[in-house]
């Protein structure tokens, strides 16, 4: 019925458009004269003159809603859809000889079969309205179309490679006969639904914080691949550190110079990611006791100087300390600050970076200027205290008040939270204060902005962080947000991405637009599974966190020491602070290095 | 619009209702014309998924407020999934790998933070001129040496909100000055 191109359906033509565009030489030639572009946002409209005020030929009118000039004579007619009132657009294609039925809306800029009586779509006719609207938005009016010049060079395309399943080859078969043994337990005593790698962390101290974030990484598939695969060998990191002990090691100025004690020496020495492959093998060993993450939390101690203390701490904070500081041992080596977003840097970035473009748009003139960043999360605002989310919980309310017998479902569907309202509030265009004007390159003067957040590039691991603490400086206090957050187990992040924002940006042209993989062949590679939810429970300063994991589609509660089964109602039912998502399919990008990192 | 009579006035109305229903169509053709872009397109697939997940929560929050329903009771558990039972303190003893002591593994924070020197109640200790140095600004910075923990989880950046003149409490009462407090 129609074909599918960069997740986007382009509809056959109907048969009048099809034989229009076969006839004409060039169909939209004379379009591009015509397009005014009125910003900001880019509105498309067709006059022939600038002040034209368009009427229907037939009856003379300007002010119907619907005004459509024919593509082939340009002559302009009303149309209205009631069956009673004439449709002067329908007339005029039906008198004229063939090839007069396809019209374009004047005001809109859409084009009209007014044999079929119905809005039509096509690719040519599109790509001619967007390049006009670029050329509007941009300096100099020239500018390739929706496509930003400052593209981040850690974007650079790389061949998709199939995935090819490996099996060991002789030697390898070899090696493992030799060199390795069954894990202790397979088998035998442990019960075989238990799924491996589910293992108690003990509070070693206030230390929840930590136990719940690191059972989320113990279990995200990349990063559990990656130290099961033994991609970071603790024992050889440690002869390698070793070696060049001694030379002198300059901390990074982060450090602070607290040298931790007497084993100042140790900081050369201290690698929280030989800390994570010591506690992956613990955790995938078997052995069911609790583990306890004294070695990691001594480590992390000595790189986050500022945090190392007895006290209650905050889950995301850790999350993004200790990230960092798997990335800064690797960092130390080598200068690859600009490389975060394409996760060549370490294993950290490589699974949980992604990028994220801004767009800050002149409200007088249109001129949007664009920036990326790389992003290792994205923390989400819960909407402001008043009721009433997006039109979609509204309407879903509606729903299920009328459908649904279960009487108490209606007063909680209306007006809950959701994630997905809280990001389209993430990426909607927003209208920056009359304080915060930017200077505009284009009209060369401070004006006011309109600013509009989108993704880039996603990570093959996307954490959710809900910003749920609460801190005002006016007010001189913190609170916690306790409000009820609806997450959903499957989440589809295509129109969060900058193809789709730029693309609704433009009237959701059919056009390729930043970030749109033409060697995609389906679109998976947007949508995410749940995997882990971090959920706090209590005061600000007096609470506890617990991790809720996914294995084989069934739920384990991790509290600490104590790992249980949950039924996924406790799961979706519970508080989320911190929501990791995974991508549902991988992909195998070509590389030009021997062994692949 | 004001108008001296009746006719005048019925004309104006009349004139200024026709005027808004041509832009309340405009705007209803408008809306419609992007709709219909945005079905015929394909961009508005997931609602039907996301309706569903929707639902699915609601189900649930329904099911777990239910006190019939036999949830996981917080905090009160017997065994595990392995079988195993485990104390409120965690009682595993291992090696201090600072200065080589045996600690239990529920008292290792605490044990840790004085061990390396870092921490409020071991920074107060004033052993050296260099660490006294140091203790002093984290005192300030931490704004009273009375609470045993920041009242909110953030760090210890955000803590120049507590530098107050005349040490007033600002957090809940909770965090209180004896009059010791020194800007």
């Amino acid at each position: 019925m129609s074909s599918k191109i960069n997740t986007q359906i382009v509809p056959h033509p109907c048969p009048h458009l099809a034989e229009f565009r076969r006839t004409s030489s060039k169909p939209f030639r004379a379009l591009h004269a015509c397009l005014r572009i009125k910003p900001p946002g880019g509105r498309a409209a067709l006059r022939r003159d600038p002040d034209e005020v368009p009427s229907c030929a037939a009856c003379g009118l300007s002010a119907p809603s619907r005004l459509y000039s024919c593509m082939t004579c340009a002559a302009v007619s009303c149309h209205s859809p009631a069956a009673g009132s004439s449709s002067h657009a329908a007339a005029h294609a039906a008198s004229m000889p063939h090839g007069h039925q396809i019209a374009v809306d004047v005001d809109r800029a859409e084009l009209f079969c007014c044999a079929c009586r119905d809005q039509v779509y096509d690719r040519d006719f599109d790509a001619a309205v967007v390049i006009a609207q670029t050329a509007a938005s941009t300096l100099g009016g020239a500018g390739s179309p929706a496509i930003p010049p400052p593209q981040p060079e850690n974007l650079r395309k790389r061949r998709r490679v199939d995935y090819r399943p490996w099996a060991p080859d002789l030697r390898e078969r070899a090696t493992i006969a030799t060199c390795s043994g069954p894990i202790a337990g397979a088998g035998d005593n442990s019960s075989p639904e238990l799924p491996w790698g589910l293992r108690g962390l003990n509070n070693l101290g206030n230390t929840c914080f930590m136990n719940s974030v690191l059972q989320a990484l113990l279990h995200t598939p990349p990063l559990r691949n990656y130290f099961l695969s033994d991609r970071h060998n603790r024992y050889f990191c440690q002869r390698k550190s070793n070696a060049g002990d001694g030379v002198g090691s300059n901390g990074p100025k982060r450090r602070g110079g607290n040298s931790g004690g007497s084993n100042g020496s140790n900081n050369a020495r201290v690698c929280l990611a030989c800390d994570m492959d010591a506690m992956f093998s613990a955790a995938f060993s078997g052995d069911r006791v609790p583990y306890s993450p004294a070695k990691f939390l001594y480590s992390w101690w000595q790189h986050a100087a500022n945090l190392a203390s007895y006290e209650q701490q905050d889950a995301h904070e850790f999350f993004i300390s200790m990230l960092d500081g798997i990335h800064e041992k690797v960092e130390k080596d080598r200068r690859k600050l600009d490389s975060e977003g394409s996760g060549d840097c370490c294993i950290a970035h490589r699974v949980f970076s992604g990028i994220l473009r801004s767009d800050v748009m002149c409200m007088a003139c249109g001129f949007t200027s664009t920036t990326y960043d790389p992003c290792i999360d994205i923390s989400l605002d819960l909407e402001p205290n008043q009721v009433g989310s997006t039109k979609k919980a509204a309407a879903t309310s509606n729903h299920s008040c009328n459908g649904e017998s279960d009487l108490m479902s209606s007063s909680q569907n209306c007006g809950t939270s959701t994630l997905v309202g809280c990001l389209e509030r993430f990426t909607r265009a927003e209208r920056l204060g009359s304080d915060q004007k930017f200077f505009c390159q284009q009209c060369q003067v401070r004006q006011e902005t309109l600013k509009q957040m989108s993704i880039r590039k996603l990570p093959l691991v996307s954490c959710f962080h809900i910003k749920r603490f609460e801190h005002s400086s006016t007010r001189k206090m913190s609170r916690k947000v306790d409000r009820y957050l609806q997450f959903p187990f499957s989440l589809d992040m295509a129109p969060y991405l900058s193809s789709s924002i730029l693309r609704s940006r433009f009237g959701n042209r059919i056009f390729p637009f930043d970030g749109d993989e033409p060697d995609a062949p389906n679109d998976l590679s947007s949508e995410f599974e749940l995997f882990a939810v971090v959920t706090h429970s209590g005061k600000l300063d007096a609470g506890h966190y617990v991790t809720y994991l996914r294995l084989s589609n069934q739920w384990y509660k991790c509290d600490d020491a104590w790992i249980t089964r949950v039924d996924e109602n406790i799961v979706r039912a519970a508080q989320g602070y911190m929501m990791f998502y995974v991508q549902k399919m991988l992909y195998y990008k070509a590389t030009d290095k021997q062994v692949a990192l | 619009m004001s108008a001296p009579n009746e006719e005048n006035l019925s004309s104006h109305s009349q004139l200024s209702s026709h005027f808004f229903a041509d832009l309340l169509d405009s705007i209803i053709v408008d809306v419609a014309s992007e709709c219909h872009r945005v079905a015929r397109l394909g961009l508005d697939s997931n609602l039907e998924e996301e309706d569903e997940e929707l639902k699915l929560s609601a189900q649930a929050r329904v099911r777990v407020a239910d006190p019939s329903n036999s949830n996981e009771a917080n905090g009160k558990y017997v065994v595990d999934i392995f079988g195993q039972s485990h104390p409120s303190v965690a009682s595993e003893i291992f090696e201090c790998m600072n200065c080589g002591r045996s600690i239990m593994a529920g008292r290792f924070a605490p044990h840790l933070e004085k061990c390396m020197g870092k921490g409020r109640k071991a920074r107060l200790k004033v052993t050296r001129s260099s660490t006294a140095a140091a203790a002093q600004n984290n005192r300030y910075s931490r704004g009273g040496p009375v609470s045993t923990y920041s009242p909110y989880s953030n760090h210890s950046s955000n803590n120049s909100m507590n530098r107050l003149p005349n040490g007033t409490s600002n957090f809940a009462g909770e965090e209180h000055s004896n009059g010791t407090f020194e800007p």
